[in-house]
């Protein structure tokens, strides 16, 4: 699949920015004319064959690359993976989520990874051991790695405290990063293109006598389709064999097993001293699953959705249901059908949450109070009954949702009272750590329960549909329809950029074309209550920007402008390609710009990075010196947040 | 025709005022009549089909009764006897014309439809036009739907809300002014029944943090929070505040506004004399939400009800400055490239681009 011209070129740029110049050579070359054996590729890099072998090490290292042997030749063609060329923006995101719910040893794991490409379980401990001394967790394998992640600027101070202590420890974070899904066993498929692997899966499948006819065929590419999947998922088993004390849950051990506290007293509330005896079979080789990872990132816009929709208490418990549904959903768009079946156990039930719900979170605030009257859920449920029969989303359970409603209504009215104080608790629960044991009585918990439901209705409640409820059993079962609310997502964010392009006229116009599909241009004024003068020049100010356009109808043959139909249309699917194409440039330009800046601060740069120098700027630069380091800091930390930004769009629209 | 058949000549004048105040006395009378019609009357005797024709066209001659042709065949229409009298002493053209205006009542007829219905001369009809006008039968009127049509009317009666295009419109003119004044006052209304507003501020506040805070991770918590300035300003925080004690209501809450709730108000308050039906009430609401500031929610008595969407923060801060502006924004609208004009243009290399591109120099100057 080609992409275009400005993906190519931020591609190009990211391998460029990360692995440097030998390798963005090769890689741009491939991107540009597509597969190529090693001979054209040395033909048109110019480089020595000796170069040229060490850059497809790296490429290949990273993933970067896929390749194909021909088994009649044995000729083997190397072809870019655009994916995984992208996806090394996102490194800086991957790491801030596995912090955030890992802990910072695991982040650091996953750093080393990202840096290092797939890894050999047995590589990577060695790396760890060799480290010990040096206390800087960050070699980076490759001369041509300049460590730049899109988090945190520089990374040249290492936390020195969140260092992996031992190669238990090592063992125990990798088996919870497997269990969690973010890592994932490489396997021989994710090396061979997409394109090749349809061929392959075709040559073994295709009956004899060939397809006939558009069903067959149809046939015949959806079982290709799910074959390919199967051959995806084909991964080495990661779990240790004969190693019975397996942790359950990824949760990590609790309390039972033995913690160990380390000489240099790095202890620090969240970190966490796990089994040390878990032992992964050291060929193994690990890389990082990205597919996993955007599920990870959708719930964190999904999150930020709910607490901008609703409110702040309601988004925590969004966030939990959120994660406690992820393990079922292995990577972020789902079409086959076996997946569906998969999808069909994720849910999770207000029971349920409510056992993980960090107790700190007080679910008692962020909902108004309402006198009882004045509240009726019976109506909301079959409202929501008939959108989801609408919707042809589950169908089932609906007598068995509204009857156990009826019996908790009465108990339901507001939530809790203000005076509480939320704070008592302590801090919110990492979610690494040991569950939260339940000291309050029975009847609190009870309570609890109800104001947890409270917000979960609110969420089912809600216009874009954050949760749906699918079942009764354990207080109410609830799910998420992802791929409406994607596309909820994705309406918003076009609806933003709408907003501040053409103003509020021309976001309502759009949404009136979103609404009624094609529209004749004398309804438009009508709807929006605007001159049809203004609302010409806004609809065709917008159809230069491509976000709509229009359709033609003559009446007659003549075609007379006076005997033809204009017809308005917005067409979601162009403008999002339209969106993504500019949201590639504008960060392959950032990230450009971002190069002329540090060129022209040369001076200041090198002068910073002398080993003399690092780490005491302050000591050894003048002032005037320090000044222009900071300029240029402040530079480089815009605009990789700007590019950070971008790629949260880029997910949106593209990935999620 | 009358004088044909001249026997029954007197007949006629009385069944003339017969027939004519059957009809006016009809229930059916602005539905127009059918020949059937005036047979049922009973006023004819024998039903003579030919004798009614000719009472008929008697009382067309005299304009008490106008014909008028639609899909199902001829019929006839009644007219009242002062209206008749105004086309005494008018030439057959300006008579032609004044028919036409006359029947096409509060819509008004434009000029050009006159025209080719009449195939008088251009002269004429301006001249026929110019008559009417200074009798003061007729006179000009402007159309929503087609502002540039010269349109007549007659001048005794208005012209149609569609003609005029309802409450919206000020001399033909839409008032945009009134327009989103009114809905400023619905979403306000709204919104202030949409939410709860908290007594106390804030949700939860940030877990404390014991750990100490190493320099890089202070530099990742300044990422995450570098779309907002570092030092907050008043006016931000006091957003915040605002935007924290927002609560949402209880699920299946049933007291957001309705429809007719909201007729009823902007009935009710002082903002406009003019009496707004619900349907147009209706049509602010549609434009409500077309603008994402409020939607439907299933609730209260109508199964329908409205609530105000919750604001970004950064719209309730550029409210409590006091900017107008539009709230939502992202990653590609902030950056220079997303506004940039020469978009399509910037390449390395080109006449624009990344280099040597002013606007990135302004923005990473801020």
């Amino acid at each position: 699949m080609s992409r275009s011209k400005h993906a190519v070129e931020l591609c190009a740029l990211l391998v460029d920015e990360t692995y440097g110049e030998l390798t963005s050579r090769i890689f741009t070359i491939l991107l540009r004319r597509g597969r190529l054996p090693i001979t054209l590729l040395a033909q048109h890099t110019r480089l020595s064959p000796r170069q040229l072998r060490h850059g497809l090490v790296v490429l290949l290292q990273q993933n970067l690359l896929f390749y194909h042997t021909d088994i009649d030749s044995g000729l083997t063609h190397y072809e870019a993976n655009h994916d995984a060329a992208y996806a090394l923006i996102r490194s800086g995101k991957i790491l801030n989520i596995v912090e955030e719910r890992f802990g910072e040893q695991s982040r650091d794991v996953v750093q080393n990874l990202l840096l290092l490409g797939h890894t050999k379980v047995a590589d990577l401990t060695a790396a760890y051991e060799a480290q010990k001394p040096t206390s800087n967790g960050h070699s980076n394998g490759h001369s041509a790695t300049n460590g730049v992640s899109y988090t945190n600027g520089d990374h040249a101070n290492g936390i020195h405290d969140s260092q992996v202590h031992s190669t238990g420890q090592l063992h125990a974070i990798l088996h919870q990063l497997l269990e969690a899904g973010l890592i994932e066993p490489v396997n021989q498929i994710m090396f061979t293109s997409p394109t090749d692997l349809y061929n392959k899966v075709e040559k073994e499948l295709l009956p004899a006598g060939g397809t006939k006819g558009i069903k067959q065929k149809e046939e015949l590419r959806l079982a290709i389709e799910g074959r390919m999947q199967a051959l995806r998922d084909q991964r080495p088993d990661w779990r240790a064999k004969g190693n019975n004390k397996r942790p359950h849950n990824g949760d990590g051990p609790n309390g039972t097993i033995k913690r160990r506290r380390l000489s240099n007293g790095a202890v620090n509330g969240n970190s966490q001293y796990l089994d040390e005896s878990i032992r992964l079979d050291s060929e193994l080789v690990l890389r990082i699953n990205y597919e996993k990872c955007n599920v990870a990132l959708r719930s964190q816009s999904l999150v930020s959705l709910a607490n901008q929709r609703i409110g702040e208490t309601t988004s925590y418990v969004y966030a939990e249901v959120l994660r406690l549904i992820e393990p079922y959903i292995p990577r972020c768009r789902i079409e086959s059908e076996k997946d569906s079946n998969l999808f069909e156990k994720a849910n999770v039930s207000t029971a349920e949450l409510s056992a993980v719900m960090s107790s700190s979170v007080n679910v008692a605030l962020g909902i108004g109070k309402a006198s009882k009257d004045k509240i009726d859920t019976k109506m909301l449920e079959q409202a929501s009954g008939r959108k989801r029969k609408a919707n042809e989303a589950e169908v089932d359970s609906d007598g068995d949702a509204s009857s156990d409603e009826s019996e908790s209504d009465e108990e339901m009215v507001g939530a809790g009272d203000d005076e509480e104080d939320p704070f008592a608790e302590g801090q919110k629960r990492k979610s690494g750590q040991a569950k939260v044991t339940f000291q309050d009585k029975p009847e609190d918990r009870q309570s609890r329960m109800l104001q947890l439901r409270n917000h979960l209705m609110l969420l089912a409640a809600d216009d874009r549909n954050l949760l749906s409820k699918c079942g009764g059993g354990g207080q109410g079962q609830w799910t998420v329809d992802f791929n409406t609310l994607v596309k909820h997502l994705r309406e918003i964010e076009l609806d933003n950029l709408i907003l501040e392009n053409f103003g509020r006229q021309g976001h309502r116009l759009a949404r009136i074309l979103r609404k009624f599909g094609k529209l004749d241009e004398k309804q438009l004024p009508q709807h929006a209550l605007m001159k049809q003068k203004d609302v010409r020049t806004k609809m065709v100010e917008m159809q230069m920007a491509g976000f709509v356009d229009i359709q033609e109808v003559p009446r007659d043959n003549n075609r007379a402008t006076s005997r033809t139909i204009f017809l308005w249309f917005f067409d979601m699917d162009r403008v999002t390609a339209i969106v993504l194409d500019n949201i590639y440039k504008a960060m392959s330009r950032c990230l450009q710009r971002l190069e002329v800046e540090k060129r022209q601060a040369n001076d200041i740069i090198t002068a910073a990075e002398r080993s003399d120098v690092r780490g005491k700027e302050e000591e050894v630069l003048s002032a005037n010196q320090m000044n222009q380091l900071r300029e240029i800091r402040g530079k480089e930390e815009k605009l990789l947040a700007q590019v950070a930004r971008l790629d949260d769009l880029i997910g949106i629209f593209r990935d999620f | 025709m009358a004088s044909s058949s001249g026997a029954t000549g007197p007949d006629i004048a009385s069944l003339k005022e017969a027939l004519y105040k059957a009809c006016l006395q009809s229930p059916s009378a602005h539905d127009g009549f059918r020949q059937q019609d005036f047979l049922d009357f009973e006023v004819i005797p024998d039903d003579d089909l030919n004798l009614v024709l000719q009472v008929a066209q008697q009382l067309v001659n005299e304009k008490l009764l106008w014909i008028f042709n639609d899909g199902e065949g001829i019929g006839w229409n009644v007219r009242s006897r002062e209206d008749a009298a105004k086309y005494h002493g008018l030439t057959s053209e300006q008579e032609m014309v004044y028919q036409l205006v006359d029947s096409a009542g509060t819509d008004g007829i434009w000029s050009k439809t006159i025209k080719s219905k009449t195939n008088l001369h251009d002269a004429v009809f301006r001249s026929s036009i110019k008559f009417l006008e200074t009798k003061g039968l007729i006179r000009d009127m402007k159309t929503v739907e087609h502002p540039n049509r010269k349109m007549y009317i007659k001048s005794s009666i208005r012209p149609s809300d569609r003609a005029t295009g309802g409450s919206w419109y000020t001399d033909g003119e839409m008032d945009e002014e009134f327009i989103s004044m009114l809905m400023d006052v619905l979403y306000n209304y709204i919104s202030a029944k949409s939410f709860y507003r908290s007594s106390s501020s804030g949700v939860r506040k940030e877990p404390k943090k014991t750990k100490r805070v190493s320099a890089e991770e202070a530099k990742a918590l300044r990422d995450k929070s570098l779309s907002k300035p570092p030092a907050e300003p008043e006016s931000f925080s006091a957003a915040r505040r605002e935007y924290n004690r927002l609560l949402p209501m209880p699920p299946g809450y049933q007291n957001y506004p309705t429809l007719s709730q909201l007729t009823l108000f902007i009935e009710n308050s002082p903002v406009t004399s003019v009496t707004l039906p619900a349907n147009e009430i209706q049509q602010l609401l549609d434009i409500l939400m077309f603008d994402n500031r409020i939607e439907q929610v299933i609730a209260g008595p109508e199964g329908v009800a409205y609530k105000a969407v919750r604001k970004s923060l950064k719209e309730m801060e550029m409210e409590m400055r006091g900017e107008a502006g539009a709230g939502g924004s992202n990653g590609l609208t902030e950056a220079p490239c997303g506004r940039c004009p020469v978009f399509d243009l910037c390449e390395e290399g080109g006449p624009v681009g990344p280099s040597n591109c002013e606007y990135f120099e302004e923005w990473l100057s801020l």
